[in-house]
């Protein structure tokens, strides 16, 4: 743990106790400075002399503690999804500050997450981050340090299907949902400090666009159309088009399926796919368009065909649902009742940092 | 009505274009709406011309009335419907749809039953 404030006599054991025995068993073996993927840790901890040549005392050592990395940032080629820093901590994806070989150990550590690479979520949820802290046990401090190349991204929602048609009764065979992005950085170690250096990007995910409304007209035949595919929604990975309705069987004289939306990039929504078109007289209406920075995902439309309709008794055309949108996801979310504060905020930050609920 | 597009990135790994459409009269610059990815597999690339109608066909075509739809409205205006009376109409500014010259109510014989 932490060594002790000042105020009392320190024993070297206590040193040792933190910073592991050296050779030579001296305090002057303490003097250490060593740089981890770009970020140099001038002293064993901060405060504790490092150059060969410096004086140092037992003074400098109240309230002093051991400084491990959790390496996030080995690889940088190879792009990492739904990581738990924690877990990497476990399996000893670490480097810890000392001049020689010590134990690892959490209660009263500096733990840095040190993240310099690209990490991308998945779809399932909006609480679900591209890279978490993890919980931890008693540390001194847990620091998420962004460098300059890293990019943590939720993923998009991927388009909602196209309403297939309209259902017998005019009820129903509605457009689905658009997926909801999900999220970038999950905060689940109370006051965790979190550096956001330039050139790196916190970026949510958007939500999927809805599928569009299938259409049905019935003046001389049952004819019905599908509603179009949803765009995806940008993210990493991007969100995936809708498919296009496919009206029931026997209804579709000609055209009537609705068209697939487009699937999304990293930074641009995709669009929603054209409603079908039976001979002119049914038509599914447009699939929503996936989100993006400054645009929302949008809900699928309602059928065109409905707009033609007036003034006519008994109705002959009608429109089933649309889609509702996708929701975005959030770059910085955290657990609920915890907090979090920015050391350094000089990158890019795309969406809420304030939204809670991480997994 | 003429439209215009910009064409921001190619993408062939994954077959799509990252593009922009506007008003050929838009009021903005194209880089000021929004761009949107494009699956460009699903389009007719048999040549320029075939490309550009399918590009519009698919996507243009709606991106850009909904751009128009979201342009500032400055002016007021109502709509009007059942017996008409010019006079009433004057200073008044009455909304309407802009159609196809080619589609019109026909000129039909009443008939008593």
């Amino acid at each position: 743990m932490t060594i002790k404030a000042a105020g009392n006599p320190l024993e070297f054991s206590e040193i040792e106790a933190e910073f592991g025995a050296q050779n030579p068993r001296s305090l002057g073996a303490y003097r250490h400075s060593q740089t981890v993927d770009g970020l140099t840790f001038n002293g064993i901890d901060t405060g504790i002399p490092s150059g060969s040549n410096d004086e140092i005392a037992f003074s400098d050592f109240y309230g002093k503690s051991l400084n491990i990395v959790v390496d996030c940032f080995s690889n940088p080629g190879t792009d990492e999804f739904r990581v738990n820093a924690k877990s990497k901590y476990i399996n000893n994806d670490i480097v810890i500050i000392n001049p020689t070989t010590v134990s690892k150990k959490q209660q009263g550590t500096k733990i840095t997450i040190r993240v310099n690479k690209k990490f991308g979520s998945n779809k399932n949820s909006v609480n679900h981050c591209a890279l978490r802290t993890g919980t931890w046990s008693n540390p001194a401090a847990v620091i998420v340090d962004l460098g300059s190349n890293a990019k943590v991204y939720g993923s998009g929602g991927n388009g909602g299907r196209g309403a297939d048609g309209v259902g017998a009764n005019n009820v129903g065979e509605n457009g689905d949902k658009g997926g909801d992005g999900s999220s970038g950085l999950g905060i689940q170690h109370q006051g965790t400090i979190v550096n956001v250096r330039s050139g790196a990007i916190l970026r949510r995910g958007y939500g999927g666009g809805g599928g569009g409304a299938g259409g049905r007209e019935t003046s001389k035949v049952d004819r019905r159309a599908g509603g179009g595919g949803g765009g995806g929604g940008a993210g990493f990975p991007a969100g995936i088009a809708g498919k296009g309705g496919v009206p029931q069987a026997g209804t579709n004289k000609a055209g009537g399926a609705g068209k697939d939306g487009s699937n999304a990039t990293e930074t641009t929504g995709g669009t929603g796919g054209n409603g079908g078109d039976n001979q002119d007289q049914a038509f599914g209406a447009k699939g929503g368009d996936g989100g993006q920075n400054g645009k929302q995902s949008e809900p699928g439309g309602n059928s065109p065909g409905i707009e033609n309709q007036v003034n006519k008794e008994p109705p002959d055309n009608y429109s089933s649902l649309p889609g509702a949108r996708g929701i975005n996801g959030a770059a910085i979310r955290k657990t609920s009742g915890i907090s979090f504060s920015f050391g350094v905020n000089s990158g890019t930050i795309e969406g809420s940092t304030t939204a809670t609920g991480v997994s | 009505m003429k439209a215009i597009f910009k064409i921001e990135e190619y993408l062939p790994k994954t077959t799509q274009i990252v593009v922009r459409f506007a008003r050929l009269h838009a009021p903005e610059p194209i880089e000021k709406y929004h761009a949107v990815a494009v699956d460009y597999s699903k389009l007719d690339c048999y040549d320029s011309e075939s490309f550009v109608k399918s590009l519009m066909r698919e996507v243009g075509n709606h991106q850009v009335k909904k751009y128009e739809d979201k342009e500032p409205i400055i002016n007021e205006s109502e709509t009007i419907s059942g017996k008409l009376d010019l006079s009433s109409l004057v200073g008044r500014t009455i909304e309407c749809k802009v159609e196809n010259d080619k589609k019109q109510i026909l000129k039909v014989r009443r008939v008593e039953l």
